[in-house]
């Protein structure tokens, strides 16, 4: 018989039915993304185009002033970025050969204690890095810095700075090396795990010495791999915000994201001008994209040349013999650096009424005391700042995986347009800073009812942590038999149902896993918390931040001390409760 | 009164490489309680079909009925969606869900889906369809913890614990080994049969299409090429892919003469259809088993090819020879008790009542070759 043309066949097939819910669940979530990635992404653009004093979306005059102030380099544009470039490149210069090494000697050398390095180099995931930036304040600080004041009784120095002085680029640059080194090391440990060792093998048996198949081999398979890891960290140096805030603005050296942060604070003479911290969001938006297009592109690249057996993998490992010792000194200095030695200091002071650097002569008299413990107890201040942090931690960790969940479902099952956009924005954060993602919440909601609730400190959360975590949903969505689902749908189960009973609890290992991810990344992030929150909504960060902003040291480690207990115990339950789920 | 309709139904998808017309305008009905088979090599359209009554996929055009609803029609844009449906359908790969005890698997309908029954019945029906499958001792057990056979059993329960109209069966028994495979053929055959439920069964395998069913639909390239009896699939193809998919076939190319066909091996008499008359070339096809096999011995007789054993091979039940006469290698069946040896002369009697008259045209030829590789490939 006679049927329409292909192109009507096609369309009518796609157009959305009556009671599909799968069409109208899968429009949910793209609209649902957009809202979070797209409006607010224009709304800033649109602010580039307001003068100061004017709201982003309110009636009135447009100007192109924003672009001809940055352009004439009044806005101090080339300096802030200059200072970006250094800062970014000096920690890579600096934490690349750490991690690489660490890296290396954990994942193809016979180092021992290795699972036990594996878990302490856990440790620093849950301290926030503001944390450590303060360890290193109280460390290295010119004056009072404990490091420093040792140093010069030691050499019998009458000098009253230095030699070390943390409020510098220098400082900023280790104390966020440090801090890097271990997701890095992380990364670069699945670079190397990818790497097929038969390839190597193959060289060896060749007549290739160890060093030939090192360079011939080994080096050049692996370099895509190290690259892509070296570009994205490169990006996500380039538009911190915690080290900057914490050590750059007593030094003087303002960064993109603490610039922005500084204008947006700023009123200068009663006019705000969010124009041109939106115009500084526009460029780290471009950077955004560039390093994140060369960083996929890269990735793509290393993917082709992994060769992964599965079975039989055994890497071989490199025998240091009695050099084992010396690497394993190495590690454990860096653990030392990295936690050990700041984070003593953190727990001294916060037992302290005011800071007093422990030096032999003061030992005695120690004003040692548990009011900032007693103090969170407050819960005027500091206990409502713990009941909002676990509000807002725990709303955007469970808003943000259902959302996920959805999207990834849509994209892997159904493979509609409308899906598929869903799946592709979910990219878009990934390339926006967070300053900016956050810039661009508090250019869209300022003015409007929401602005200064706990409600759109959660939104800026999930639209900041959705890349990653759809990231994973769709790895673990792709592991599931889609039979599995019609399974459930011949049974008479609608789909909003499969996804609920079939769906969503098969996924509940990789969904508590994101659930965990996002809940320690957002109570250890200072960025959302300083732009967004007001003082009807502080959170955690706010706290530590304001402490340590008014010279007051030992209630802001307190905080602190506080904030990674209850990250260690969260992130220890949690696996526990993974591991259960997963066996069960 | 039929139990499913499928009339002129059409489906496509979108490939790497352009629209692939899966479905080209199958038809067929189900009797209520038949057992109906799709038999085809993979790429077929068979399974395509079983999941557009399913509502899996979505057709391009036709229309189904199950039991008095239409559940999908182009015209009236009818499209029920999969959970509204009345069908049970057990899945290549049993989709079991992992995270529920047998129990829960079998239960899920009746607690979730639309055929929801009151608290109290669920323990009682999940107990039946369970004791219908042999798996009443296991309701407890978390599902990953079973055999690839008790999986099956599971999926087979799920799918009639809510007692639907259709039961479809999509290569169920695919994933099981030869020894467990039989054995499931014939429970499921009596199970349906038992339970008197309409069951759609899309299969590959030959032997599982012919033993099971009531009748039998052999797909090539997205259409239904004969539907028939077992009977009629297999001794009288209808379609030149049929007669080679189907079960072993000789083939001998020949052309019409007086009473019969003049072929290198001499003239073979058999009826000869109407169409004949007007045809130039034809092609005869035979099975091996409807060969009679004997020593060579004096003058050949009429329908015989005389010639060489060449191979053969004991299989058990049977020893199958390989003959070859002049340019020609024929499969033939023989005595397993009286074997031939590599050398030996035979006759081949082929009764006229057995042997198939085909075309002898391009389109046949490419059929058969096409059938010969797919039957191979499964």
């Amino acid at each position: 018989m006679a049927i329409g043309t292909p192109t009507l066949q096609r369309v009518w097939t796609s157009l959305p039915r009556r009671f599909d819910q799968r069409t109208l669940i899968a429009w949910a979530a793209m609209l649902t993304v957009a809202f979070l990635v797209v409006i607010p992404l224009v709304v800033m653009i649109a602010a580039t185009f307001r003068p100061a004093g004017v709201f982003p979306l309110d009636a009135g005059e447009f100007t192109l002033s924003n672009y001809t102030e940055f352009a004439s380099g009044q806005t101090g544009f080339w300096v802030v970025f200059r200072n970006t470039v250094v800062y970014a490149g000096g920690t890579m210069a600096l934490a690349v050969p750490m991690a690489f090494g660490m890296a290396f000697l954990t994942e193809r050398t016979d180092v021992p204690f290795r699972s036990m390095l594996y878990t302490l180099m856990f440790v620093p995931f849950v301290t926030p890095v503001f944390a450590t930036a303060l360890g290193w304040v109280l460390l290295a600080g010119p004056r009072a810095g404990a490091v420093n004041e040792y140093i010069r009784l030691i050499i019998g120095s009458d000098s009253r700075d230095g030699p070390f002085n943390v409020y510098t680029m220098q400082g900023m640059i280790f104390v966020t090396a440090l801090g890097i080194v271990p997701s890095m090391w992380l990364l670069l440990v699945s670079v190397l795990r990818n790497m097929d060792p038969t390839l190597e093998e193959a060289a060896s048996t060749s007549g290739v010495n160890r060093w030939g198949v090192m360079r011939r081999v080994t080096a050049p398979l692996m370099l895509p791999g190290i690259l892509a890891v070296v570009i994205y960290f490169t990006i996500a140096i380039m538009e911190s915000f915690e080290i900057p805030l914490a050590l750059g603005i007593t030094a003087g050296v303002q960064v993109l994201a603490t610039k922005i942060w500084l204008i947006i604070t700023a009123v200068d003479e009663g006019r705000f001008s969010y124009g041109s911290a939106a115009v500084f969001g526009l460029v780290g938006v471009v950077i955004g994209v560039v390093g994140i297009s060369l960083y996929l592109w890269l990735v793509r690249r290393s993917s082709r040349y992994t060769v992964i057996t599965g079975k039989g993998y055994r890497p071989r490992k490199i025998r240091l013999g009695a050099w084992k010792y010396v690497a394993l000194g190495l590690v454990g200095l860096y653990l030392f650096v990295k936690v050990l030695m700041p984070f003593s200091m953190i727990l001294y002071a916060s037992f302290l009424r005011f800071y007093v650097p422990p030096l032999p002569e003061n030992l005695g008299s120690l004003p040692w005391t548990l009011e900032n413990y007693r103090n969170l107890w407050d819960y005027r201040f500091f206990g409502r700042m713990l009941v909002n942090t676990a509000i807002v931690v725990v709303a955007a960790a469970t808003s943000t995986m259902l959302l996920v969940t959805v999207v990834s479902w849509a994209a892997v099952r159904l493979k509609t347009p409308v899906a598929q956009t869903a799946n592709v924005l979910t990219f878009m954060p990934l390339a926006i800073p967070g300053v900016i993602m956050t810039l661009a919440f508090f250019l869209l909601f300022i003015g409007t009812p929401l602005y200064g609730t706990l409600a759109l400190i959660v939104i800026a959360f999930v639209a900041r942590y959705l890349s990653y975590t759809t990231r994973l949903m769709y790895s673990a969505q792709l592991q599931i038999h889609k039979e599995l689902e019609e399974a459930s749908l011949v049974s008479g189960v609608a789909p909003a149902g499969t996804l609920f009973y079939i769906n969503l609890r098969l996924l509940i290992p990789a969904f508590l896993n994101g659930w965990l991810w996002i809940i320690t990344h957002a109570a250890k992030d200072f960025t959302t918390p300083l732009l967004l929150a007001t003082s009807g909504t502080v959170l955690v960060a706010n706290v530590i931040f304001s402490r340590f902003e008014g010279g007051r040291f030992t209630e802001s480690a307190a905080v602190m001390v506080v904030l990674v207990v209850l990250l260690i115990a969260v992130v220890w339950a949690g696996r526990k409760w993974i591991g259960g789920e997963v066996k069960g | 009164m039929s139990m499913l309709s499928v009339e002129r139904l059409e489906m496509e998808y979108q490939s790497d490489r352009g629209p692939v017309r899966a479905v080209r305008g199958v038809s067929f009905a189900v009797e209520r309680g038949n057992f109906y088979t799709l038999l085809g090599p993979s790429g077929c359209g068979k399974t395509s079909t079983l999941r557009c009554i399913a509502g899996l996929e979505t057709p391009t055009a036709g229309k189904i009925t199950i039991g008095e609803e239409v559940v999908y029609d182009r015209q009236t844009r009818v499209v029920v969606p999969t959970h509204r449906r009345a069908v049970g359908m057990v899945f290549q790969s049993y989709a079991i869900w992992p995270h529920l005890t047998v129990f829960d698997n079998v239960g899920f309908p009746l607690v979730h889906g639309k055929n929801r029954v009151p608290r109290a019945r669920v323990r009682p029906m999940v107990e039946r369809a369970l004791d219908l499958v042999q798996l009443g001792h296991l309701a407890d057990r978390p599902a990953p913890a079973l055999s690839g056979g008790q999986q099956q059993r599971v999926a087979l329960a799920r799918a009639i614990v809510y007692e639907p109209d259709l039961l479809l069966l999509d290569e169920p028994l695919s994933n099981l080994d030869a020894k467990l495979r039989e054995e499931m053929r014939q429970e499921l055959k009596d199970l349906v049969a038992r339970l008197n439920i309409t069951t759609l069964y899309v299969t590959h395998d030959q032997t599982e299409a012919l033993a099971m069913s009531n009748l039998v639909a052999v797909m090539y390239e997205g259409e239904i090429v004969q539907e028939g009896s077992p009977q009629d699939v297999y001794l009288r193809p209808a379609s030149p892919f049929t007669a080679n998919f189907v079960g072993k076939t000789n083939l001998l190319n020949g052309a019409v003469a007086g009473g019969g066909v003049e072929t290198a091996h001499g003239l073979i008499t058999i009826p000869l259809p109407d169409w004949t008359k007007e045809a130039a070339s034809v092609v005869l096809a035979f099975r091996p088993e409807a060969v009679a096999l004997e020593a060579s011995d004096g003058p050949i007789a009429a329908n015989t090819i005389r010639g060489s054993v060449s191979g053969s091979s004991f299989v058990g039940e049977t020893l199958e020879y390989v003959v070859t006469a002049s340019e020609d290698a024929f499969k033939v069946k023989g005595d397993p008790f009286a074997p031939f040896r590599i050398g030996d002369e035979v006759d081949l009697h082929l009764p006229s009542d057995r042997v198939l008259i085909m075309p002898g045209d391009e389109a046949t030829r490419a059929e058969l070759a096409a059938a010969a590789q797919l039957a191979a490939a499964e």
